[in-house]
């Protein structure tokens, strides 16, 4: 039988969360640097249309532990640690954000295993399997290795994570684990989320961003698109001069530095001081009178066209959608 | 109540830079660790709060001396240099043993370290501090409420503005995020700098040969960044201004779409972008 990598794999209300199909490549991925087989942890209940989405990725095993959300990452780890003692798993990988390197962490503490953190690559050298991590935010690479007995642990950077599917679904094999439970020196009291209202740029899923072409008078269709799609407002230099939004929202290289899902740019031209503050956006939607403007070069999608007519439009069309679901 | 401040002395990383010709980390000045300016501030509010005293910690080698003296002047009442020769390429678990050594020794109510730390990165600290000690812990605090009766609520930050809160009891270790506070200007000669002054940073020689640590991960060398290459992307084939792209990170992103009609039309299609990208 073939060692194990296994991919711990986030899961929110039931779906996969944002990154947990990168995460499932991952592990395809290391598995075939090292010739071993791909596995997916998951906790919590799960659906069956994110069981069938995982099919795309070449998974051996799945091991569900089944339980009712949410875990503390104390419970996480403790359930992992005695998994893993028992399979022997070659590596553990997670995705390095805030709750996946806690549980990295706390994992490799009890198990008193090398965990190499924000890794880019792994490589294989002479056999050793070494990994190449970020150092500095980005600014040199450090080329690591395990000196402790497997199993290696490791947290993915989350920009070198990609969305690549097999070519044919395969049938992962579904392993039941239990949660181990008992007395939690830390205790989760709930979970929840920060206002619209005080939710910080940087942390936002949707931001809008207003612009010169914006007047003061429309700020308020600006608000209701903004409430209707659950963004959050920002905005270039010239729209702070303007008195259209706070000093706080600004967006570029003096104010805050977006990575966001999306960015709808609203009257927007594109100065290269505003682009370096959206450059991590995934999706940027640009709406500007003027074909020049630069801002189309990066975005995703453009519209020509004037922004006081196809605003009102959007909110008409957001409003009337939503109208119909329920 | 006790409060130990874990210190840590990293390069500057605002100019530290990769140097090709030695293939090693350049233009190194070391400073304090920027979230540790928010870790040492969370200890003096709590002070302010609940009495006690603060007590500044940092493995470093003798350069860690002018952290440990701000920390001084900034009002903490002892700082600790702890420091042996070997623990030079030690990784985050040795350290942690030293600290935990010193821990027993110092005696305390509560520790307080960044959650994350500027240079590696590798947010290990406090969970394994917390798994020597065998006490709570917590990481990413970005709210704190310390109350009179040893019990503590942490609100934790995750991304896209989800938060969770934690309740443990002291003693505890807990990871500290950036923005918890706004740190402190101390004037120059006002009542607590000159306090400092007087105050003496002391030095602890670490005795290695008692900690079970083996090294649990091994730096072996740095090189420059580069970005992953892409699954399906040939790098022998492309061309000069390919491999730039791919530098930069654009290769392969989709090629933007522009449209130009009537503002209905307009709408629909910024309203199926948006669907296709919140999928």
């Amino acid at each position: 039988m073939l060692p194990e990598v296994w991919s711990f794999l986030e899961i929110e209300n039931g779906d996969l969360h944002d990154n947990a199909c990168k995460m499932a490549a991952e592990a395809r991925r290391a598995a075939r640097i090292f010739n071993i087989a791909a596995c997916g942890v998951i906790f919590g209940p799960c659906s069956s249309g994110a069981l069938e989405e995982l099919k795309w990725y070449g998974l051996h095993k799945i091991y569900l532990f089944p339980g009712e959300p949410p875990f503390s990452p104390e419970i996480i780890a403790r359930s992992i640690h005695s998994a893993t003692e028992r399979l022997n798993p070659q590596f553990i990988l997670f995705e390095n954000n805030p709750s996946g390197s806690e549980v990295a962490a706390r994992v490799a503490a009890s198990l008193e295993r090398g965990l190499i953190s924000v890794c880019v690559e792994f490589e294989s050298e002479d056999g050793e399997p070494l990994a190449r991590k970020a150092v500095y935010e980005g600014k040199a690479h450090a080329v690591c290795s395990w000196a402790a007995p497997p199993p290696y642990l490791a947290t993915i950077d989350s920009s070198a994570l990609e969305d690549v599917k097999e070519k044919g679904r395969t049938e992962p094999e579904i392993v039941h684990e239990e949660v181990e439970s008992g007395e939690c020196l830390t205790g989760l009291l709930r979970k929840w989320e920060v206002g619209l209202s005080e939710l910080d740029l940087s942390e936002a899923r949707i931001v809008i961003g207003v612009g010169k072409g914006v007047g003061a008078e429309f700020m308020e269709a600006i608000d209701r698109l903004a409430r209707s799609i659950k963004g959050v407002i920002g905005g270039s230099r010239i729209a702070v001069y303007n008195g259209l939004i706070p000093l706080e929202r600004q967006v570029g290289t003096t104010g805050k530095w977006l990575n966001s899902d999306v960015y709808i740019a609203i009257g927007i031209s594109g100065a290269p001081q505003h682009v370096m503050g959206i450059k991590e956006v995934k999706n940027i939607i640009a709406i500007n009178l003027t074909k020049e403007a630069p801002i189309f070069r990066y975005a995703k999608l453009g519209i020509i066209g004037d922004l006081y007519e196809v605003v009102p439009e959007l909110i008409n069309l957001i409003e009337a959608s939503s109208e119909e679901k329920p | 109540m006790r409060t130990v401040v874990c210190l840590k002395l990293i390069a500057d990383p605002d100019i530290v830079e990769f140097d090709v010709t030695t293939e090693e980390l350049g233009n190194i000045h070391t400073v304090l660790d920027p979230v540790d300016q928010y870790v040492l501030e969370e200890g003096l509010v709590l002070r302010e709060k609940l009495g006690g005293e603060v007590i500044a910690v940092s493995v470093a080698p003798g350069a860690g001396d002018d952290i440990l003296r701000d920390a001084l002047l900034y009002g903490a009442d002892r700082a600790i240099r702890l420091w042996h020769d070997d623990l030079r390429c030690a990784d985050t678990w040795m350290v942690s043993q030293v600290i935990r050594e010193s821990l027993d020794n110092i005696g305390f109510d509560l520790v307080l370290c960044g959650a994350r730390s500027r240079d590696a990165g590798s947010a290990l600290m406090v969970p394994a501090l917390a798994h020597h000690l065998n006490i709570a812990s917590a990481t990413g605090i970005i709210d704190l409420e310390v109350g009179s009766d040893r019990k503590i609520i942490a609100h934790k930050k995750l991304t896209k503005g989800e938060r969770e809160t934690y309740s443990l009891e002291l003693p505890a270790v807990l990871g500290i995020e950036e923005g918890i506070n706004e740190p402190r200007y101390v004037a120059p000669f006002s009542r607590i700098y000159r306090e400092g002054l007087r105050k003496k940073v002391e030095f602890l020689e670490v005795d290695i040969t008692g900690l079970k640590g083996r090294q649990l991960v091994q730096n072996l060398r740095f090189t420059q960044f580069r970005p992953r290459v892409k699954v399906g992307i040939d790098i022998s084939a492309l061309s000069m201004q390919e491999k730039l792209k791919m530098m930069r990170g654009e290769l392969g992103r989709e090629k933007e779409e522009l449209f130009e009609g009537s503002p209905e039309e307009a709408a629909r299609k910024v309203l199926d972008k948006l669907r296709e990208a919140l999928k």
